[in-house]
């Protein structure tokens, strides 16, 4: 038996292109400062650079990540009233005070890591580890909370984000570390070199580690919704695998994680840098188009 | 003693005959701007019709060549009017970051404050019935609020008022006497998205399941994208 319809009102779409951006801006500069604390708290004087490097990134990705937000908004002159009005079982009331937590911790953090105190940097590093982690943390609530879409309304929605947003700071960092030793290693010292190559090759397995950890989000994800509501299922099928699965399967999954993993676990492989270059940037495309089709997918199958 | 207001709907479907007057009322009651709508008549038809796949516009009749195929014993049309439910959990209200969208305390009903509203979308985002729209000239979310300047002066709202043959019954659902708890009482009544656990207030007698169910022939339905084109 068919059914047809014959007519049907379509409001558009209510997550814009803009939040995917933001959410991808964001996980990039939550990634770094992840990476940047952790380096700082483990005090090995190795892996000082990387602390750096991160801190860095944080202060200019953070700069421009809320005008995407402000944007969206369609009164964006009435913002402040997130700060007068506090409601708290709404995560975007969550990831207001966050937000605003966050710089303010990291600033202070950036500040002594950069003065060189290691015991102040160390302190406010543990301070401002758990905004780092909220504030990519909440985005994966946002999406979560929405329980009209079954492919936000999951439990493994905030840490599958949080995933991701390791893996593109990582490679980001990854791709600055190695722009950054192409162009200094002549004037180096060899011991400074083996150094920098130490850096590298150590933020190429973690970067790996994070992806093999995300292709079984993805595979939960996706195997869990096959045994789910009929809703989940035919959403399954049509985004994850109809429309959208060149974006999400292919070029998401095989090419920004599985590949640019093989690169890394390969001792052969990881020692090019080229191929590492390719791998980060292969894995930073990825999560971009992970955040685009979770916003544009998640929407795709109508509610009415 | 106060008597105690919660105001709920029955829509009778058997009744409905697909005059789209409910979603003329409501556009004329609240002037709503083009591409937006608070209540509207969904419509499906189903059968064994073999070209049916084929039709991509209403207006596209291909039955009027060959009508001895497709009649009355073969086929059906679906009428489903649309609109908020005016949930009991209301999960926009549960999102909303700056608490613009609530629950009126005394009689029940889900409104936006467009005063507190920053456009924020999420309510849209969250809502299991896509009710909720921007408006496009304002930039404020609105939806359907039982035309709450019309119920407060003792009216019944546009849609029921409109409705020519008595389908859309709005009432008291606390008051056992009125005639939506009548009918509650005594008919088979169904909710939309029962799973959501929103508890709906808007309840739906004669309900098909492929009427309710919003992946049913979703994906042939073209009508939406030559809209956007008009």
């Amino acid at each position: 038996m068919e059914v047809q319809v014959l007519y049907n009102v379509f409001h558009h779409e209510s997550v814009s292109l803009l939040i995917a951006i933001y959410f991808h801006i964001v996980g990039l500069h939550a990634g770094c400062s992840i990476v940047s604390i952790t380096a700082t708290l483990i005090g090995k004087k190795e892996y000082k650079p990387v602390a750096k490097i991160g801190a860095i990134f944080v202060i200019i990705l953070f700069s421009i990540s809320p005008i995407f937000l402000l944007t969206d908004l369609f009164q964006p002159l009435r913002f402040w009233y997130l700060f007068l009005h506090f409601n708290p079982t709404s995560p975007l009331s969550w990831g207001t005070f966050i937000l605003c937590a966050y710089p303010i911790f990291t600033g202070i953090y950036i500040y002594f890591l950069f003065k060189g105190n290691v015991r102040w940097s160390k302190i406010f590093g543990v301070i401002s580890l758990p905004t780092a982690i909220g504030v990519h943390g909440y985005t994966g609530f946002v999406l979560g909370f929405a329980k009209s879409r079954v492919l936000w309304n999951t439990a493994v929605m905030p840490s599958y984000f949080l995933c991701s947003a390791m893996i593109s700071g990582m490679a980001f960092m990854l791709i600055v570390a190695l722009v950054r030793y192409r162009f200094t290693y002549q004037d180096k010292p060899l011991e400074d070199r083996e150094k920098d190559l130490e850096i590298i090759d150590l933020l190429s397995k973690w970067l790996a580690g994070f992806m093999i950890l995300n292709v079984f989000y993805v595979f939960s994800d996706i195997t869990v919704m096959y045994y789910h509501t009929e809703d989940a299922f035919e959403t399954v099928e049509l985004v994850r695998l109809g429309k959208f699965s060149f974006l999400y399967i292919w070029v998401d999954n095989v090419l920004g994680n599985i590949v640019p993993a093989l690169i890394i676990i390969f001792r052969k492989t990881r020692k090019s840098h080229l191929l590492l270059l390719i791998a980060a940037i292969l894995a930073s495309i990825g999560v971009f188009v992970m955040r685009y089709v979770m916003v544009f997918g998640g929407q795709y199958v109508p509610l009415s | 003693m106060k008597k105690e207001v919660k105001w709920g709907m029955v829509i009778d479907l058997k009744r409905c005959v697909g005059c789209f007057a409910c979603q003329v009322a409501c556009k004329a009651e609240h002037e709503t701007p083009l591409g937006v709508w608070r209540i509207w008549v969904r419509t499906i038809q189903k059968g064994t019709y073999p070209e049916m796949a084929t039709l991509s516009l209403p207006w596209d009749c291909a039955y009027c060549e060959r009508p001895e195929e497709a009649r009355y014993p073969r086929m059906s049309v679906l009428f489903l009017p649309w609109l908020c439910n005016h949930c009991d959990r209301p999960i926009c209200n549960t999102v909303c970051p700056v608490g613009a969208a609530y629950k009126r305390k005394e009689d029940g009903i889900v409104m936006v404050d467009p005063h507190r509203c920053i456009g924020c979308n999420y309510c849209r985002a969250a809502c299991p019935y896509n009710v909720r729209f921007a408006n496009p000239i304002t930039g404020m979310i609105q939806k359907c609020d039982f035309c709450v300047h019309r119920v407060d002066s003792g009216l019944p709202p546009a849609c029921v008022e409109a409705c020519p043959t008595n389908a859309m019954v709005f009432g008291n659902l606390k008051d056992p006497s009125s005639k939506v708890s009548q009918l509650i009482s005594k008919e088979k009544v169904q909710v939309l998205k029962q799973n959501m656990a929103t508890y709906p207030n808007v309840y739906y007698i004669h309900l098909d399941k492929d009427v309710a169910d919003p992946l049913k022939g979703w994906e042939k339905h073209y009508y939406h994208k030559e809209y956007e084109n008009l």
